[in-house]
């Protein structure tokens, strides 16, 4: 295990968070246009144009893999998209032909030049962010490592043209239609974002590795889409995720990893912050406001409760309507039996009843006391037994349902009808009113008044 | 002249039979919209692997036992395909979000695996970072075994289902309609991928089984407008690719087979781009339906 040291540690982070930063725009961007494999499709063309760069220039100088992973990347762009329309095949199997073709090409190419230099496939795949900060540059006296200068000016240029093209990013991500009336050329928007995305990939797949940028480019990007429908939004906290991540997945791998497996060295940190990435996407996943897990299960309950709770309130209306009474274990019973809500619902909606002050009696003291309905409770079961017994006479009525077949079709809608939709059912349904008093429903029922 | 000995027999005869189990998947899944699945499902692995190896060693195995590890790889590809449907359905996301989801952070919990296993004392890696780009000469009668049941299952669940996968791939909504179950069907293609998957892993790698899941299936797309027929043209192209690739690699001193194998396959691919009689571009550029 080694310890945490700001000086290495620090630029470890700092180099991934730069990268985050750097994908956040055009991750956004592939996010909303759903073109998110196309980064997976471009940072597989970096060893190919890696091994492209090294056949040309026969050095391993970083300028001409920076080159030949520059060109690869934009002929996977552009060329999947051409294949695409010139073959009239899908997009994404056009993708998927073009760069597993170049990525084969590339493998022997490497294999081909092994004894001449040493090109390893697992580097640019994995990157080597660990080794980063020993490979320093000297900016206005200060030594930097070269990936951090690498990145950051990549995050830089991306930042700069997002705020001098937002307008036309914005309308071509979410509608290129628009921006083509609009005169916006979203081809050309959509070729600066990609070129964008290929440049940010090449830049970091020395750092972070070129398969793990696919993770930086997306999950953030998805990530911060479940909070927000703003592609500022998206793109702002896109970027703090990554950051989050950044940090989180190196302590993991320096930190973690060499304690959970005997005797080990630290994990990979680029793999550990694509990791974390996942798991802060399965996070959000649970807590988003709207779509997240929790929330649905919170609204889902919530619901089953209220119904629950107006399902007991007419169970005990119509009991009393035949002057009968139950206690609190029975009652729960019938709505388990009757109207199948689950246990711990019933539970909790009995509970509720007596705590709103619907129902008198029938306290925790004495659990076989009969409970009856209070006056405010009187009046809100027959508010739902009048929308159920109305919606019977409309759909026997109106729809021509058979008596029998209305019933469950009633006891779902009595829960959405409110007064206005009562008075509604009555004029719809030729009710008529000066005789309203006797108006019984398709079983005979009374139909009960509606609360002054 | 080629060196016909055993060992190029069994590569080649592996690579031909996942060729053609390939070629069947892959059709299935370039009509089914889902081409890039295979990619996604394949980087899925690497964690399935190292978690397999560790396994292994946990329970006082080598680590070494190929058995589990394909069944681990087997494992963490469907808990990547399942990965990207639970995504899809619960973030309302599109298909290739959650692919690109399931790829990045499964591959990446693998690449961080393998760095541990790596560096712990026992781990002489045995051999994990093949799976990776592939390493098919090192493949021995059970591979050839595995391919030849994973064909053999392609072949069967193609013939025997022939009628339920046409209309799965061209009429979803019709096939539901008369009480199909599409979701049965789909989770099917994709157990038949994920085996292709598997049996691939030793020829051509993890990142690389996607061509031939996609390449043959997109070729006889362009050279036939038939389920039947593109089944078979697939399936052949698959097999040719598989043992023309072999050929070449036999060719030079150091060409690594399951590269060949793909680029043999993308040849096949851009000639039939040509020179397809209805959908070639020369043939459309003559109707002057460019």
């Amino acid at each position: 295990m080694t310890s945490w040291t700001w000086a290495v540690d620090g630029w470890i982070v700092a180099i991934s968070a730069l990268c985050a930063v750097a994908c956040a725009v055009p991750g956004a961007f592939l996010v909303v246009r759903r073109n998110a494999m196309l980064a997976d499709a471009v940072s597989h063309a970096v060893l190919p144009g890696i091994a492209l760069g090294f056949l040309v220039s026969g050095t391993r100088d970083p300028l001409w893999m920076f080159l030949g992973a520059a060109l690869a990347g934009v002929v996977v762009a552009v060329g999947s998209g051409a294949l695409a329309r010139l073959g009239r095949i899908d997009p994404g199997a056009a993708m998927g032909i073009t760069f597993t073709t170049m990525f084969a090409i590339g493998l022997i190419v490497i294999v081909q030049v092994a004894d001449k230099v040493d090109l390893d496939p697992s580097c640019v795949l994995y990157g080597a962010v660990e080794l980063a900060p020993l490979d320093t540059v000297s900016l206005m006296g200060a030594s930097i490592p070269r990936a951090a200068v690498v990145l950051g000016s990549v995050c830089a240029a991306n930042i700069l043209v997002a705020i001098l093209l937002w307008k036309e990013i914005l309308v071509t991500a979410f509608d290129p239609a628009l921006a083509g009336t609009l005169g916006m050329r979203p081809k050309w928007i959509e070729g600066i974002v990609l070129g964008m995305a290929a440049a940010t990939c090449v830049a970091a797949f020395e750092s972070v590795g070129s398969i793990l940028v696919v993770a930086m480019m997306i999950i953030p990007a998805a990530s911060a889409r479940l909070f927000s429908d703003r592609l500022g939004g998206v793109v702002a906290c896109a970027m703090a995720t990554g950051i989050v991540a950044a940090f989180a997945g190196h302590w993991l791998a320096s930190s973690v990893a060499p304690m959970v497996v005997a005797g080990g060295r630290d994990a990979s940190t680029a793999g550990s912050v694509a990791a974390s990435l996942g798991a802060i996407f399965v996070a959000c996943l649970m807590v988003a406001p709207r779509r997240g897990i929790l929330r649905r299960g919170v609204d889902r309950a919530r619901l089953a409760l209220r119904i629950a709770r107006e399902d007991a309130l007419g169970l005990l209306w119509r009991l009393d309507e035949d002057g009968r009474r139950v206690g609190v274990r029975e009652l729960r019973d019938l709505l388990i039996g009757g109207a199948q809500t689950r246990p711990w619902i019933a539970r909790i909606a009995v509970r509720a009843l007596s705590h709103d002050g619907l129902v008198e009696g029938g306290s925790s003291a004495g659990r076989r006391d009969a409970i009856a309905l209070s006056d405010r409770g009187r009046r809100e079961g027959a508010a739902l037994v009048r929308s159920h017994r109305l919606w019977e006479l409309y759909l026997t009525r109106k729809l021509a349902l058979a008596p029998d077949h209305v019933h469950d079709t009633a006891m779902k809608l009595e829960h959405v009808t409110d007064a206005a939709m009562r008075e509604r059912l009555v004029r719809e349904g030729e009710i008529d009113l000066s005789r309203q008093r006797e108006a019984s429903d398709p079983h005979g029922r009374r139909i009960p008044d509606d609360a002054p | 002249m080629i060196g016909l000995d055993y060992n190029t027999l069994v590569v080649a005869g592996a690579s031909a039979l996942l060729g053609t189990a390939g070629g069947l998947a892959g059709t299935l899944m370039l009509l089914r919209k889902r081409a890039l699945m295979g990619d996604a499902l394949g980087h899925a692995t690497l964690p399935g692997i190292a978690v397999a190896y560790l396994a292994s060693l946990a329970l006082g195995g080598s680590g070494k036992e190929v058995w589990a590890l394909m069944l681990g790889a087997g494992a963490g590809g469907l808990a990547g395909v399942v990965g990207v449907a639970a995504i899809r359905r619960i973030a309302r996301v599109s298909e290739d979000t959650a692919m690109a989801i399931v790829l990045g952070s499964f591959f990446g919990l693998g690449a961080a695996l393998l760095t541990v296993i790596q560096a712990s004392p026992q781990g002489n890696q045995a051999g994990l970072s093949t799976f990776v780009t592939g390493h098919a000469a090192s493949m021995v009668r059970s591979d050839l075994d595995l391919a030849m049941a994973v064909a053999l299952v392609c072949i069967l669940v193609v013939l025997a289902l022939s009628k339920e996968l046409r209309l799965l791939c061209f009429d979803e909504p019709f096939a539901k309609a008369i009480g199909r179950s599409t979701k049965c069907l789909d989770a099917l293609v994709l157990l038949v991928v994920t085996g292709v998957v598997i049996a691939g892993l030793q020829a051509v790698g993890l990142i690389l089984i996607l061509a031939l899941l996609v390449i043959p299936a997109a070729t006889a797309r362009l050279l036939t407008d038939r389920f039947g027929a593109m089944l078979v043209i697939a399936a052949a192209l698959g097999a040719a690719s598989g043992i023309g690739g072999t050929i070449a690699s036999s060719l030079g001193p150091s060409l690594p087979t399951g590269p060949c194998i793909v680029v043999v396959a993308a040849a096949i691919f851009a000639a039939a781009l040509l020179v397809a009689p209805r959908n070639g571009l020369i043939a459309r550029a003559a109707g002057g339906r460019l």
